[in-house]
Formats: C-alpha cells, sequence, structure tokens
C-alpha cells in the first residue's frame, strides 16, 4: 500500500502555462484557490474540516453539502483556499448539484474567488466509479490533485492501490488520504502545493467508464477474500433494514431510542444548570441595589437566558446521536425506505434528508431541498417542512411534557416521539393535499448511493454536536436576551400604583406584627404578589395580553399565556424565557426553580394557569403552529414569493389553532380538564 | 443475481443520471436484495433503485436468460 504523494513535477510545471495560473511560491501570488469536487459520500467534507478545520455539515449519506464551504487550509506559505462544493457525480446533469458546480467553476462566488485548481476526492473503495468523475473534472483544463480517500476502508477491504502508478494513468499527483482518520492529509497539504494538468481529453461517457476500468483492474492490485464475507454481512444488514416491516419496526425502535436516551441522560446537566442560574439570580438579588436595573438583570436577563439554556444538554444530545446514525450508514437506508412511505404523499425519497434536517432547523432544511432535482416536488417538501419538530420547539415540548407527565419518564418519552409523529404526520397529509391542489403533481424516481456500514466517528458526532450548540447558544445570547430585555421593559412600565387591597393587606401586617409575626409575612407575602399582579396587569404587556386574550380564550389561554404565544412568534423558544420573566413579576422571585414557577403560576382567580387539556392543546399548538419569522422569510426566497410564506403561515396558525381546540374540548368530553 | 444492463427505458435526464451513478450500458451488475427498492451493487457501489425506476431497466442474466426486470 502506497502512501507516499505521487506526483508529476513536470505537470507542476505546465500548470503555470494553463489557463488558469498557479503560482503559489512566488511573492505576492495570488492564492490557489481550489475547487473541492467529488461523488457525494467520498468523504469531501470530511476531508474538508480536516484540512481547514472547519465545522461542515457532514454526513455518511448523499445530499449533504447544499452550500459552498469556503476555507483556507491549515497549511504554511502562501496558504490555499479551499471551497467545499456539493458532491455530485457529474458535472454535465440537469440537475441542482451539478449546476451549482459548473457555475462556481466558472464564475467563483458572484464572480469573486474563481478556483483556478480542483481537488478532485476518489472514493478508494470504488475506484472505478470515482475515476469517471475524476477524468471529466480534470479534463476541464484547471491543474489539480486527488485525494484517493477512504484508504483506511479501502485497507480493511484488502484492496491495494498503486498510487504512483495511478498518478502517472491520471497525469497529476495522486495521494492516498482518510478524512477520518487524517492519514496522509500532510501529504495532501503539500500536494496541494504542485497541481498538475492532465492530459487525458474530454470524452464520452462510454469512453470515460472503459478508460476508468481498465485504470483500476491496472492499479487495484488485490482483493481480499475477506471481502465476500462482508458482503454477505451488509446484505443480511440490508435485508432487514429495508425490509417494507423489519425495516419500519426498526426505525421506530432506534427513533424511541433515541429520544428515551436523550430524555434519561439529559436531566442532570439540566438539574444543574437550572440550579447554577437559579443561584446565581439569588445572588445578583442580594448583592445590588434594589430597583429597575437590578430586576432587569435577575428577572430578564438571567431567567430569560437560563429558560432557554437549560435545554442545551438536550440539543447536544439529539445532535450527538443523529450524527452517529448518520456516520454509521444507517440513515441512507432509512431515506430510502422514507421513499416508500413518502411516495403515497407525494413526496419523493430525496425529501427525507430536508425532512430530517428540519428536525434541527426548518432554514438549512429548506436550503437543502434545492437538491431536490424536481421544482415542484422541492416546493412541496419547502412547504411542509416546518411541520417536522425543529429543535426550537424541543424547551417548549420539555416544558409542556414535563407538566404532563412529571417523574414518568417512560409516558413523557412516548409523548416526546408523539410530538415529533404529530409533526411528520402533518406534514404528509399536508403534502398530499398540496400535490393535489397548489402544487400538482407526482414525485420523480428515486436512485440512491448507499453507504457501507462503519463505525461512526465520535470527532465527527463531537464536532456537529458542537457546531449546533453553540448556534443554539448564540441565538440564546443575542435574539433571545434582545426579546428578554424588551419584555421585561414592557413587563415593568408604565409603573402603578399598588391596589387597594394590598395597602390593606400592608396595614394589616404592620398592625399585627407584634402579636403574630408569622400572620404578619404571610400578608406581606400576599400584599407583594397582589402588587406584582396588579402592576403587570397594567404594564403595556398586560394591555397587549388582555387585548389579544379573546383570540385565545376559547383554548384555555390566559393573557399570560397568549403573551407567550404572541412574542413566540419572532422564535419558538422565547416562550418558555417569556413565561419566566412574566411568571418572575408574578410568583415568587426567590424560587429557585424557574419551570416549577411556571408549573405553579396561577391566575387572579388563584386557579393554576396549565391545566392538563390547556398545556396538552398548547403543546399540539407548538407542534403545529409556524412560529418562526425568519423560516417564513426563508420561505419567500427559496419558494419565489410571499405569497408561499403567507400560504404556510396561514395553513400552520390555523392548524394548529383548531387542533389545539380539538384537544382541548375532547380531554374535557372525557373528564380531564 | 449478475446480470448486464442492456438498456433504460427512461427519460433521457433519467438516463444520465443513471449512468454517471454507474449504470451504464453494458455494465454488469448484481441485484443483492429486494425490499422497499431493489439493491444493487455496480463497481463496489451499492444503490437502491426503486421499484418503478428498476421497472424500465432492461438487463439480461449472465447466464444469457432475458429479463425485464432486476
Amino acid at each position: 500500500m502506497s502512501t507516499a504523494v505521487a506526483g508529476c513535477p513536470a505537470d507542476a510545471q505546465r500548470a503555470s502555462d494553463s489557463v488558469h495560473p498557479v503560482t503559489p511560491h512566488a511573492p505576492h501570488a495570488p492564492q490557489v484557490r481550489y475547487a473541492l469536487l467529488g461523488h457525494p459520500n467520498t468523504g469531501r467534507s470530511t476531508l474538508f474540516n480536516r484540512l481547514c478545520g472547519l465545522r461542515t455539515r457532514t454526513a455518511n449519506y448523499p445530499g449533504t453539502t447544499t452550500g459552498i464551504r469556503v476555507g483556507r487550509c491549515k497549511t504554511g506559505g502562501n496558504g490555499v483556499l479551499l471551497a467545499d462544493l456539493p458532491g455530485t457525480y457529474s458535472l454535465d446533469l440537469d440537475l441542482p448539484e451539478s449546476r451549482i458546480c459548473r457555475t462556481y467553476l466558472e464564475q467563483g462566488k458572484a464572480g469573486r474567488d474563481v478556483p483556478n485548481a480542483v481537488l478532485v476526492v476518489a472514493d478508494a473503495t470504488c475506484l472505478a466509479r470515482s475515476l469517471v468523475f475524476v477524468r471529466e473534472a480534470l479534463s476541464r483544463g484547471r491543474p489539480g490533485v486527488v485525494a484517493l480517500n477512504k484508504m483506511d476502508l479501502a485497507r480493511r477491504r484488502g484492496l491495494t492501490i498503486d498510487a504512483p502508478r495511478l498518478s502517472r494513468a491520471i497525469g497529476c499527483p495522486v495521494v492516498p488520504v482518510s478524512g477520518r482518520s487524517g492519514e496522509g492529509t500532510d501529504l495532501l497539504v503539500e500536494a496541494l502545493a504542485a497541481p498538475a494538468t492532465t492530459d487525458l481529453p474530454a470524452a464520452g461517457r462510454t469512453e470515460m467508464t472503459a478508460w476508468a476500468r481498465r485504470t483500476a483492474d491496472a492499479c487495484v492490485r488485490e482483493r481480499s477474500p475477506a471481502a465476500g464475507s462482508r458482503d454477505v454481512l451488509t446484505d443480511r444488514i440490508d435485508a432487514v433494514l429495508t425490509h417494507p416491516v423489519g425495516g419500519v419496526l426498526v426505525f421506530c425502535t432506534v427513533m424511541t431510542g433515541l429520544f428515551m436516551t436523550i430524555f434519561s441522560l439529559a436531566t442532570v446537566p439540566m438539574d444543574l444548570i437550572e440550579l447554577l442560574f437559579g443561584y446565581t439570580g439569588q445572588w445578583v438579588r442580594a448583592v445590588m441595589a434594589p430597583g429597575a436595573v437590578r430586576d432587569l438583570v435577575s428577572d430578564g436577563l438571567i431567567a430569560g437566558v437560563a429558560g432557554t439554556l437549560v435545554f442545551l444538554p438536550q440539543i447536544c444530545l439529539l445532535f450527538f446521536l443523529i450524527s452517529l446514525l448518520e456516520d454509521s450508514g444507517y440513515l441512507a437506508r432509512a431515506a430510502f425506505l422514507a421513499d416508500r412511505a413518502l411516495r403515497p404523499f407525494g413526496l419523493p425519497g430525496h425529501a427525507f434528508v430536508p425532512l430530517l434536517s428540519a428536525h434541527a432547523c426548518a432554514i438549512p432544511a429548506m436550503m437543502s431541498a434545492r437538491l431536490i432535482p424536481d421544482n415542484r416536488d422541492r416546493l412541496a417538501t419547502i412547504l411542509v417542512a416546518p411541520f417536522m419538530s425543529c429543535s426550537a420547539r424541543l424547551p417548549v415540548y420539555v416544558l409542556l411534557i414535563g407538566f404532563l407527565f412529571p417523574a414518568r419518564p417512560f409516558l413523557a418519552a412516548m409523548a416526546f416521539a408523539g410530538c415529533y409523529a404529530l409533526g411528520a404526520g402533518a406534514a404528509v397529509l399536508t403534502a398530499l393535499l398540496v400535490r393535489r391542489t397548489v402544487v400538482r403533481g407526482r414525485p420523480g424516481a428515486m436512485v440512491l448511493e448507499l453507504p457501507p456500514f462503519q463505525v461512526p466517528s465520535m470527532r465527527t458526532a463531537l464536532m456537529v454536536t458542537a457546531d449546533r450548540g453553540l448556534a443554539f447558544v448564540r441565538n440564546a445570547g443575542t435574539v433571545i436576551v434582545a426579546i428578554c430585555v424588551v419584555l421585561w421593559w414592557m413587563s415593568a412600565y408604565p409603573s402603578t400604583d399598588p391596589p387597594a387591597q394590598a395597602t390593606a393587606w400592608r396595614a394589616e401586617a404592620r398592625a399585627v406584627v407584634d402579636v403574630d409575626p408569622q400572620r404578619a409575612v404571610d400578608l406581606e407575602a400576599r400584599a407583594g404578589i397582589a402588587e406584582s399582579r396588579h402592576a403587570l396587569a397594567n404594564s403595556f404587556l398586560g394591555r397587549l395580553g388582555h387585548a389579544v386574550q379573546p383570540v385565545f380564550e376559547p383554548l384555555g389561554y390566559d393573557w399570560t399565556l397568549s403573551i407567550g404565544i404572541l412574542s413566540s412568534f419572532a422564535a419558538r423558544e422565547v416562550f418558555v424565557s417569556t413565561m419566566i420573566v412574566i411568571t418572575g413579576a408574578t410568583e415568587d422571585p426567590d424560587n429557585a426553580g424557574l419551570l416549577e414557577r411556571i408549573r405553579t403560576a396561577t391566575r387572579a382567580d388563584g386557579t393554576p394557569v396549565f391545566t392538563m387539556s390547556t398545556a396538552a392543546g398548547l403543546l399540539v399548538f407548538y407542534v403545529l403552529a409556524m412560529q418562526c419569522l425568519p423560516t417564513l422569510a426563508v420561505t419567500r426566497r427559496e419558494a419565489g414569493g410571499w405569497r408561499w410564506a403567507a400560504l404556510q403561515l396561514v395553513y400552520m396558525t390555523a392548524l394548529a389553532y383548531v387542533a389545539a381546540l380539538g384537544v382541548r374540548v375532547g380531554l374535557q368530553s372525557i373528564g380531564i380538564a | 443475481m449478475p446480470a448486464r444492463l442492456d438498456s433504460a427505458l427512461l427519460p433521457a435526464c433519467d438516463v444520465a443520471f443513471l449512468e454517471a451513478i454507474g449504470l451504464v450500458h453494458g455494465c454488469t451488475l448484481c441485484v443483492r436484495g429486494r425490499g422497499c427498492a431493489f439493491i444493487v451493487d455496480v463497481d463496489s457501489t451499492r444503490l437502491a433503485v426503486a421499484g418503478s425506476v428498476a421497472r424500465r431497466i432492461m438487463v439480461s442474466p449472465l447466464d444469457g436468460e432475458r429479463s425485464a426486470d432486476p
């Protein structure tokens, strides 16, 4: 097995004479700008992460890289710019990923950073097929380097590849590497300084295929007998995972196990975060002088951010586990399983990746829908993607399910999985409706590459988790803090005189303090709560809540819940922090348990804000409602007009309202209030 | 079951995609299973082909017998 760079020094010289000159070592020379090309699932993004240290989304199934990520290679000299392009099976196809690659190769990013070299990633485990693309990419005139990726996997399969011979056959440097383990990447970095232009002419696919097979036969020397037994094992696993019944059972088991794991393992760090912020709020109240600033910091900033960050462990666990599933090769099987399930509803199997991504966030999901070949398929996917339960809904789910099933983790996990199922069910039924009305037509056919099963990379999973977790924290640290400050201000102003009842209680407390100190304390506390409630009810926020409350009255929501729903139209997760800010003004602020404060919140008449039927209806409302302004903006952009965004908003909100009303009425009719 | 691909009775754009993914005229493929889709090995690559597509791909078993469906 060769691990050295198999280069062609003579060709390096030719590079300077090419249409796109490359002179990386000359003083003040222009940078070498590589376009990173390759088939889907050849490990381009993993290699890109390894070379540049950037966190791009990578997965062990096709269609993950949807945009163009540019990074600087970790090397000396002038450095090398790499652009990670979407994986494509050919540059000449009439498919979105091919168009993106062609456009970038010709024009760069809006005319800037036009690549002057190509780094083609070939899969060492299926060299013949990769070589067709290598020739297609290199014969376009740009100098290039070939990274022979997945060498570790090829070695395990008993394949030995003669890289120097392959390099001579192609006419440019070939570097055996493993993006997952990092093997050979230092040599690849060196080779990037000297790309070469191939002598191979462009040819038809039949000729290129024949050449690729001849070359692969000449360069791949050995095949271990163990490969046969591996194929048999893969066959058996695939027979189960893609079976119409068995595959669905495995899928349901895997997803239920995933959610149960999240619920079980996240409890401890969640409690710790809640405790930490609770004590921090108490400490702030103890050290700062009473007044508006203290209330802003303790009840607005700390409580509001805590209410969002407390869900960080669950979000990180979700992404970590999904990443492991992706990397193992399972999700590609699940995608094909999904094709059979989605097709009757008018969605292609290609929609599986966007719909799965929508569980993280609908925005990248809609962007990944660009890779769906058929425009009508794509539009239908965009319209239904926000139904999938995104990470922003997680805090609301956890809060409300915690109210519904306290200390009953199995039922909580079932309810959690039920929320995801309800969202997915609403998505496919809506897709069916959409394909029969506004976007008529049947989905296109599906052919998908099934990657080999492999042990998932912990490094990749941790990178994805850190990336998504940091994005969530950044959001909590900016948008949510801003909303918390505004909400706090609206809840604190204008100042009002205390109600007569509270004044009377305080007077009574002063009168009895010497005779019955405990009663005096109780009266003072009661007066404090009455004053806070009165102040909030007459604040800007309270007036707004009272104004819209009649709309939500049929759902059983009081004016505080109405405010929570209104404020979370900006972003769903704001609901929790809004409720914390609001209840902080009406309940005992020294209560360290932020979620407990919401759970025990009461109305003016002393009845609980959250009953079983109200919480269940609210949960359904949040599963189905379109409450994310950025998503609407992206719908407009990706679908091509505000009318699609407006349709999405009206339809989802109306459906959520009706469904929540149905749940509440249904539960009340069987005696669950 | 090893077989040779004879033709694909699909629109030109679909044929181009099949060729790019490795299902070219004359290639040897091996049908590994039929679950939700046809699972086919081509050049060390495993592909899942939807039934609606597979029904339009004509192959010949390598023992010489013609079949219209892998």
